[in-house]
């Protein structure tokens, strides 16, 4: 089954909810402890589904990984993503001395994997995997202004250092695939930081590397206005676009050929975490109205949510993305 | 062609390599004065580059180098002597307690210097107590804060209580942008104002500064 054959598969909506380290307030756990225990990670990925009743399953979002297992020094938050404190990969001479993780053997990447294939073997729900982007992972090694920089001083080491960061997504994202990942997202948030040129040389291709060797439903998120690369992210090889929401998706969709889903783009700070469930709902029934007549849209946040998002707001957005067709038409806005 | 639109077009141009011997002609063969190599040429040079990111004839890269050539310029200038660059008041720029991601606070950074502003740079994962003691040694009449993160945005209301606390006498002005803060945020914490971009951010700064904003 396609992922669009899935979203159309009952007369209703359908919701994908990934929403960031919500769940950790759920279980009382930190996160450094779900990361490093697959049981762990099972019973929050089960306390999610029971709370948030959704079309989706997730595993507590891990964009570190890679960082973390390439031994750069991370700041780490009991409940909320860890991030990268120092940039060590600073030219080609470096890189050079970085080898490219093994997901079976290196770091925590194995634990990692586990804790996909249990949650896949446990919960009847297609299992979602958010994985950051080789183009994001460079800016982390590299450091956002070094990086940005060098793709005119410096052009080669550039290359090089997305040749290894890309084999190094492409790597562990094929090995989340085997592990039971039914649909894999890759995030690219920092090139938002590019223009039109440069993200169809530097990126397309990276992406389309990695996704090639997915058996799997597959999509790119991107953060901020990528309204002047639209059209560039649909030639990559994906089935799913999730895109921000400072996006006007009755325009966005316009430009979405029917075979692509396009997803998002609820607001996760101005309407979920700012405002009452009354509010949310009715927001949630306008953006679904607009959106009734395209069978290839699918309600989702637009970014990860506020970890101290109330669980109230969230079950009130989903609560209404789950509901019947007729309901909808029948709201009246 | 004249010496200091020369040096103006290298800083648009994003030549690196030339500016030094272009500064050193200014100085030593055309005898132009420090100050006026520095506001007609360097100055003009990234005002021209900013203009070209607004109207996106320039992306975040170029803009990246075009500051990389103006601080390089400026340095050798320095070493000539005392510039006085009518820089126009100091601000301190920092991330949050607890955050580390930087690019955003970067580009003020870049933006806040072409403009004249001096800035301090304190980097990511700052304390309040190391924000504020820097910003009254400086005598900083600015502190922008910047936070991507939620768990980590409630520093910057730490940091505005704590100053307010402190009944200074010049007390600096706190705005504040990021991934995880709305206009809405900002006014929550009474933070003194909220920039969305960078180009805004500036704004901000002179519309502060000139009174114009409260």
């Amino acid at each position: 089954m396609t992922l669009l054959e899935y979203i159309n598969s009952e007369k209703r909506g359908f919701f994908l909810s990934d929403m960031g380290t919500n769940g950790l307030f759920l279980t009382g756990y930190k996160a450094q402890e779900v990361y490093n225990d697959p049981y762990k990670q099972l019973e929050l990925a089960q306390k999610m589904n029971e709370t948030f009743e959704t079309d989706f399953i997730y595993s507590l979002c891990d964009g570190a990984i890679f960082c973390e297992t390439l031994g750069l020094d991370l700041l780490k938050p009991d409940y909320d993503f860890p991030s990268v404190l120092n940039h060590p990969i600073t030219d080609i001479e470096i890189l050079k001395t970085y080898k490219i993780p093994n997901p079976y053997e290196s770091g925590r990447m194995p634990v990692n994997l586990k804790s996909l294939r249990l949650i896949a073997d446990n919960i009847d729900k297609p299992l979602f995997v958010s994985i950051q982007g080789p183009f994001t992972l460079a800016v982390q090694l590299a450091g956002a202004t070094h990086l940005l920089r060098n793709i005119i001083r410096n052009p080669e080491y550039v290359r090089k250092l997305l040749e290894f960061t890309t084999e190094t997504v492409r790597r562990y994202a094929v090995a989340v695939n085997k592990s039971g990942a039914k649909y894999i997202s890759i995030a690219e948030p920092a090139t938002v930081t590019l223009g039109h040129e440069r993200f169809e040389k530097i990126i397309v291709s990276n992406l389309n590397k990695i996704y090639k060797d997915l058996n799997c439903w597959k999509a790119l998120h991107i953060c901020g206005d990528t309204s002047e690369f639209l059209d560039l992210m649909l030639t990559c090889n994906i089935n799913a676009l999730s895109l921000d929401q400072i996006m006007d998706y009755g325009e966005v969709m316009k430009r979405i050929p029917e075979n692509i889903v396009l997803l998002g783009n609820l607001d996760p700070l101005e309407l979920l975490y700012n405002l009452t469930p009354e509010k949310i709902k009715a927001e949630t029934k306008k953006l679904l109205k607009k959106m009734k007549k395209y069978d290839n849209y699918l309600c989702a946040f637009g970014c990860n949510c506020m970890n101290d998002t109330p669980v109230k707001n969230l079950q009130a957005a989903i609560e209404t993305g789950r509901m019947l067709d007729e309901e909808i038409e029948n709201y009246g806005c | 062609m004249d010496i200091i639109k020369q040096v103006s077009d290298c800083i648009k141009n994003m030549n690196e390599e030339a500016i030094e011997k272009l500064i050193k002609e200014a100085i030593d063969i055309e005898n132009i004065d420090l100050d006026e190599i520095y506001a007609k040429g360097l100055r003009h040079g990234m005002e021209r580059a900013i203009a070209a990111y607004d109207n996106k004839e320039y992306d975040i890269p170029e803009l990246i180098v075009c500051a990389d050539t103006l601080n390089k310029g400026v340095k050798l200038l320095n070493s000539f002597g005392n510039l006085d660059n009518g820089s126009k008041e100091k601000v301190l720029l920092a991330v949050v307690e607890g955050d580390t991601h930087e690019i955003g606070k970067n580009i003020v950074k870049i933006m806040l210097e072409a403009s004249g502003y001096n800035v301090i740079d304190l980097g990511v994962n700052i304390s309040t107590e190391e924000i504020i003691y820097t910003a009254q040694i400086e005598n900083a009449s600015i502190i922008g804060l910047s936070s991507m993160m939620t768990t980590t945005r409630s520093q910057m209301k730490k940091v505005i209580d704590t100053i307010n606390s402190k009944n200074l006498k010049k007390r600096p002005y706190v705005i504040v942008g990021g991934g995880s803060i709305t206009e809405n945020y900002s006014k929550t914490i009474k933070a003194d104002g909220y920039a969305s971009n960078a180009l805004y951010a500036v704004k901000l700064v002179e519309m502060l500064l000139k009174g114009e904003k409260r």
